[in-house]
């Protein structure tokens, strides 16, 4: 019975065997849904993803942590200024923990010491500034008296030590140089206590009474003189933790095409001859977080509008052709690479049954061209790690991060990928991929105008990781050099 | 079916437009066999889109040894085998005795049973039968049948193989081939009378040949 059937298979198989079903509509579309997104937003040892990148962008913040924090303890210092800005502590007394900014210098009452004498080098210079010594005259009149009523408030004078008068004379602003001299060559101690924010709200801590021990500043070399309205003003800008900032910024974007395989490289080097980048701009607003005085962590939103410029000219010559008509009283029209052309209707033809049908024969030549500018709307989120230089009313940065783009509408003209002549409208959903990311990296300048606006100026850098494309047989990427112009307040 | 390796390099790097244009290619052979397995369009058409997407999750396992169009098969057959075993719910390798109802509900005995195959085989090889038309009686079989069928006759399996795969005995896929075969026949010869009849204009009915 088996054999009899055998000739079943042979007759199945023979028909279906090589047999091809095509797909039905929207085959491919309903399966693109159900592929796993791959890539950046998954866990894979081999590729760069969002793993990789926080875990990056995490070591550099706790080492930046580790680099640039200063244990407070019980001390304070506010003076962050490349080095150059530390006010040396000094603590006689036991208690005060090691990794406090201290010199070693004589007790109070071995003042002259030359055994108990710090030397000069080993002690930081602070900052001083030749701008606005009128108005600091004032200051330091009111800030003096403070000086002198807390001094004798929280400590007894003693006799072998007279640090009021020293402490008024350091705090000269204008300091005399020969006096100066004698006082750097003297190697007194100089002694002298403020209280934090003792009716003076800008000044902050340099030293603190812990019970009754004494703590001594010495000042260094006074052969610089120091401001302090600039101090103030310096530690009114650190004092502020949150900046918001509203920016414009115009930029410069070009496509950077490369082919994905050899029969791309028509298309790419059309593509690169019809299209011209144009000036666009972005504007929105940022959030800055400072971690310490000097490192901040920037994120914000900004709506960029990238623009180009696309252009396609030709002529063309058409010796014959071949229309169906609707109507055999109409203008008759045919497509051209998309362009429609009208052609008059003095034109013999034919009937056939059921449609009119006609041959043309003529020698004219159209002009087609056509120009679009192109326009590509994104919402962009950063996160950037920079780095600011604090001077009086200025401070430099440097910064680095990635930027985030979403697409927002994409319209205009390009060619198309089948033959690169065609002209297609540009389809955003098709073709995009959102979100796109960046990175990017600049350097910029802050003006301080009052105690809590800034003018601020930036100059970037900024190119796209990947493709801004999904499905394109060329690889694009966004290349933008920027301009940004903001006002910032500091919280 | 050759393939650019260039193809396949995009693919294995998850290119979207490669994987399109991949699938564009392979899917109309893949479709033809997802169909042999799958009793509907629908269900052939799930199992046509699970298979891509294990290719596309598995190509970078293609060492570009060997055909890939033969690769892919493979792995649409192993998803039809594991798309079987989750369908089933009940042992459907029915007992001989319910499908022997096909040779009892004729009354005929073992003789008389092939004399009527070879009627029967007569007029199935004059007849002239579409694709569809294979195809409609192939995915009326019950679902151990056609699983059995198609390995063998197509993969051409060893029923120890088919066994193996099916996790059954190698008596019972040869059993289960045998009813197939004896289905396919009874399905193919009364299609075969039903097109004699409607194409006979006269008003005459008779058939070719009397059971």
């Amino acid at each position: 019975m088996a054999d009899n059937l055998k000739y079943i298979d042979d007759l199945v198989r023979n028909v279906l065997e090589h047999r091809m079903v095509n797909s039905p509509d929207q085959s491919w579309e309903t399966l693109e849904k159900k592929i796993p997104v791959p890539g950046f937003w998954q866990f894979n040892l081999r590729r760069f993803n969002i793993y990789y990148l926080s875990s990056i962008t995490a070591a550099i913040l706790i080492l930046l942590f580790i680099l640039t924090y200063i244990p407070g303890n019980d001390v304070t210092l506010k003076y962050d200024k490349n080095d150059s800005g530390k006010i040396a502590l000094s603590n006689t007394e036991p208690g005060v923990p090691a990794n406090s900014n201290i010199n070693a210098i004589a007790p109070k009452d071995t003042i002259g010491n030359e055994k108990n004498t710090v030397p000069h080098d080993n002690i930081a210079q602070p900052e001083y500034v030749n701008e606005q010594q009128n108005i600091n005259e004032k200051k330091n009149k009111s800030l003096k008296s403070n000086i002198r009523k807390l001094f004798k408030q929280t400590n007894p004078v003693s006799e072998s030590v007279q640090p009021v008068s020293y402490v008024l004379k350091d705090f000269t602003v204008q300091a005399n140089e020969q006096k100066i001299e004698e006082e750097k060559n003297v190697q007194n101690q100089l002694e002298y206590f403020v209280r934090e924010k003792f009716d003076i709200p800008q000044l902050t801590t340099l030293g603190l009474n812990i019970g009754n021990t004494d703590f001594r500043i010495a000042i260094p070399d006074t052969s610089r003189k120091f401001n302090l309205l600039f101090e103030n003003l310096e530690l009114s800008q650190q004092n502020s933790r949150y900046y918001a900032e509203l920016f414009f910024s115009p930029l410069y974007t070009y496509n950077q095409l490369t082919a994905k395989n050899g029969s791309y490289e028509e298309l790419m080097t059309e593509r690169k001859n019809l299209e011209k980048p144009l000036v666009s701009y972005s504007v929105g607003g940022n959030f800055y977080y400072m971690l310490t005085n000097s490192v901040f962590l920037q994120t914000g939103l900004a709506y960029s509008r990238l623009g180009e410029k696309f252009s396609k000219g030709g002529v063309m010559s058409i010796d014959s052709a071949t229309v169906s008509l609707a109507d055999s009283n109409t203008v008759w029209f045919y497509n051209i690479d998309s362009f429609y052309v009208g052609i008059y209707d003095s034109i013999p033809y034919t009937y056939a049954t059921g449609t009119y049908h006609t041959e043309m024969n003529y020698d004219s030549t159209f002009k087609n061209s056509v120009s679009s500018i192109n326009r590509f709307s994104y919402l962009e989120i950063p996160i950037i790690l920079g780095y600011q230089f604090n001077r009086p009313r200025f401070s430099y940065s440097v910064k680095a991060g990635i930027i985030t783009g979403f697409l927002l509408n994409a319209s205009g003209k390009s060619l198309s990928t089948g033959d690169a002549q065609t002209i297609e409208d540009i389809n955003s959903n098709m073709l995009f991929k959102k979100p796109v990311f960046s990175y990017t990296f600049g350097t910029g300048i802050s003006y301080q105008i009052t105690e809590r606006f800034y003018l601020t100026g930036e100059a970037y850098y900024r190119k796209s990781f990947t493709s801004i494309f999904k499905e394109y047989p060329l690889i694009q990427k966004y290349e933008t050099y920027g301009l940004r112009l903001g006002i910032r307040y500091g919280f | 079916m050759q393939v650019d390796a260039q193809l396949i390099e995009a693919c294995k790097k998850r290119e979207r437009y490669a994987q399109k244009v991949l699938y564009e290619t392979f899917a109309p052979p893949m479709r033809a066999i997802c169909l042999r397995y799958a009793r509907t369009f629908s269900d052939a058409e799930d199992l046509l889109h699970e298979g891509f997407i294990k290719v596309f999750a598995n190509i970078r396992q293609y060492s570009g040894k060997g055909s890939f169009e033969g690769w892919m098969k493979r792995i649409f057959i192993n998803l039809s085998i594991t798309y079987f075993h989750k369908k089933q719910k009940q042992n459907i390798f029915q007992n001989i005795d319910d499908v022997s109802e096909i040779s009892l509900r004729h009354n005929r005995t073992d003789d008389e049973d092939t004399e009527a195959d070879s009627g029967m085989k007569s007029v199935i090889l004059n007849s002239e039968f579409s694709v569809e038309e294979i195809q409609q009686a192939m995915s009326e079989l019950p679902d151990g049948y056609r699983m059995v069928f198609n390995l063998y006759v197509f993969e051409e399996h060893s029923h120890k193989e088919i066994g193996e795969m099916l996790k059954i005995k190698e008596n019972t896929s040869k059993s289960q081939l045998a009813r197939a075969r004896k289905s396919m026949q009874q399905k193919l010869y009364d299609l075969a009378i039903r097109k004699m009849k409607y194409s006979n204009h006269d008003g005459n009915n008779y058939l070719k040949l009397v059971i």
